[in-house]
């Protein structure tokens, strides 16, 4: 289908990571929080589209957040509002969202599946690990533009970590951080995950790993937002073939991208 | 004058020339809620094996040059869950007038046979498209393909097995297409499906890593389409059998280049990923075309290529 883009704007420092706001009514009042889109730009030299995860929709809009990290991503900043996408979607299954207290981790700018979440689920907690100190006003830039005024309180290791909140650990501290260095999941002590009714995470594959065994441990229900290669987004292509528990594959776009801790194979990932 | 675009590929009538390539449409359901399964002529299913497969193991895909490299395995459910879980919905595609192929992959000769066997007996398939040309599997697939006395005895061995019309689709991985083409011709075929993927790969620089879990894998796309429309046009030279053309066909434009090499009817594989309206989109243009350029039929231009003039 055809999108256009409202606007997009570069989210925090370093500005490599930016929020593209669409124009796709249809696709924007059937979004779920963990579902995406397959993009591209009609006229760019690469053929396959990308699969993006859809961070919000409100209005007639969807937001993207995408980090330039390679020659499709560095193209799209250029694009100015109303240049038409190639956009189509929403695609695969999303959180099940049926949780009383939800426990939402973001590793990294690849936050967009439980940022939706957060913004769905009034009682749910969301807790966000980024590499930088100076990422921090990516989340400050997406809260501003949602008009979600919510405090972010910075956290180490060591930190209470109190249902509802909004939290934020660094791996690399900057000028006027008071908390020690932490990545996401290290504050995540049994104590502090005892108001969890369930963790619902997104980020690298090593996190998402450790963010599975950390629920199995407490026993709370684990969903996991996965990322995968892949050319169609609808189950055509078969390739974004991921290890299942069972033994063989599934395909991530169908089944997923969301999917209980328990359909994978980790040992296989 | 509205400009006919159906074709006959042998006994087959087709509303109109675009087939959907195996492997890139599923069961025809899986593109349901994002393109209008109406528009196109017809669709050949994912790669069908009388067992489940799952697969090769990830990463299955990356992007190249005007093309993609995959190495999917041919992962499918197998006969069984074929007939249970999608054979309905194919039915009713090919009851709305669309052709239905099912695009048939085994390890064996007496496998095909069986395989055949069995399609045969179920109801709603147009015809069958052998496989003897995917690059990503180790027994049977392009081991098959590259040998014109082994796609003889197979086409000729599945040809006996079945009353459904026999498409053979071949691989542009072999020194002389024409032989092989040759041999599924005298082994019975009602067409050929010229060209499969070309075998590639790719490597990353910095992590000095194959990008595909298998190494190789089929090239597809834009890129080969030069190559495709060749081998089209060498076969088109020598055999009066029907030719389905395909390899990187994106645009309208891409149709009638096949047509003019010789193809009866084409089939569009990669180009649904590039953009889910694909189809669609050609045949709005291709029926442009044809108005534009006074073309009543597409048959009419059918192996009418011809040479340019020296400067």
């Amino acid at each position: 289908m055809q999108a256009k883009i409202v606007k997009q704007y570069p989210l925090g420092s370093p500005a490599d990571v930016w929020a593209l706001v669409i124009h796709a009514p249809k696709l924007a009042a059937q979004a779920r929080p963990g579902q995406f889109v397959m993009l591209k730009e009609p006229n760019s030299p690469h053929i396959l589209a990308r699969p993006f995860s859809i961070a919000a929709a409100f209005d007639e809009n969807i937001v993207i957040i995408y980090q330039q990290v390679g020659k499709v991503t560095n193209h799209l900043p250029l694009l100015k509002e109303n240049h038409e996408l190639l956009m189509w979607g929403p695609l695969g299954r999303g959180f099940n969202l049926n949780s009383r207290t939800p426990l939402l981790l973001g590793g990294g700018v690849g936050l967009a599946p439980v940022l939706f979440a957060w913004l769905k689920h009034a009682k749910a907690t969301l807790m966000l690990g980024f590499d930088n100190w100076q990422r921090f006003s990516l989340l400050s830039a997406v809260l501003a533009e949602l008009k979600r005024g919510v405090a972010i309180n910075q956290t180490g290791p060591n930190s209470k970590i109190v249902a509802g909140g909004v939290y934020v650990t660094s791996q690399r501290p900057g000028p006027g951080w008071q908390e020690e260095c932490a990545l996401v999941l290290d504050p995540l002590t049994p104590e502090n995950l005892k108001p969890f009714d369930a963790i619902m995470a997104c980020g690298p594959w090593p996190m998402l790993k450790k963010a599975a065994s950390m629920a199995t441990v407490s026993e709370l229900p684990c969903q996991v937002a996965a990322e995968a290669l892949m050319a169609c987004g609808v189950g055509a292509c078969q390739g974004c073939a991921t290890p299942k528990a069972e033994g063989g594959y599934l395909n991530l776009c169908q089944a997923g991208p969301v999917l209980s801790s328990l359909q994978l194979d980790w040992e296989r990932i | 004058m509205k400009p006919d675009l159906s074709c006959k590929i042998g006994g087959l009538v087709c509303k109109n020339p675009l087939i959907a390539a195996s492997g890139t449409f599923g069961f025809g359901q899986e593109w349901e809620a994002h393109i209008d399964l109406n528009q196109i002529g017809g669709l050949v299913t994912k790669g069908l094996s009388l067992h489940p497969r799952e697969g090769n193991v990830p990463p299955r895909l990356v992007e190249t040059a005007s093309g993609m490299l995959n190495s999917i395995g041919l992962a499918n459910p197998g006969l069984e869950a074929f007939a249970r879980d999608k054979l309905a919905y194919l039915q009713k595609l090919a009851d709305a007038g669309c052709l239905v192929v099912v695009n048939m992959y085994a390890e064996s000769q007496e496998e095909f046979v069986t395989l055949a066997k069995e399609l045969c007996a179920l109801k709603g398939i147009h015809a069958l498209e052998l496989n003897l040309s995917c690059p990503n599997v180790r027994e049977g697939g392009m081991a098959f393909g590259v040998e014109p006395d082994s796609v003889l005895r197979i086409t000729q061995a599945v040809r006996k097995a079945s009353g459904l019309p026999l498409w053979v689709k071949l691989s542009p991985n072999v020194t002389n297409i024409v032989a092989i083409a040759t041999a599924a011709a005298h082994g019975g075929a009602d067409a050929l499906c010229l060209i499969n993927t070309l075998l590639g790969m790719a490597i990353d620089a910095r992590t000095r890593k194959f990008k595909l879990g298998n190494v190789m894998g089929g090239l597809s796309g834009p890129a080969i389409k030069p190559v495709a429309l060749r081998m089209v046009y060498q076969v088109a030279q020598q055999l009066s059998i029907p030719i389905v053309g395909l390899g990187g066909i994106c645009q309208a434009e891409d149709v009638v280049e096949f047509f003019l090499a010789g193809a009866s009817a084409v089939q569009v594989g990669t180009a649904n990923f590039m953009n889910p309206d694909t189809m669609p989109n050609i045949m709005r243009d291709l029926g442009e075309f044809c108005r534009r350029e006074g073309i009543e039929n597409m048959s009419e231009l059918k192996g009418m290529a011809c040479h340019a003039c020296p400067l």
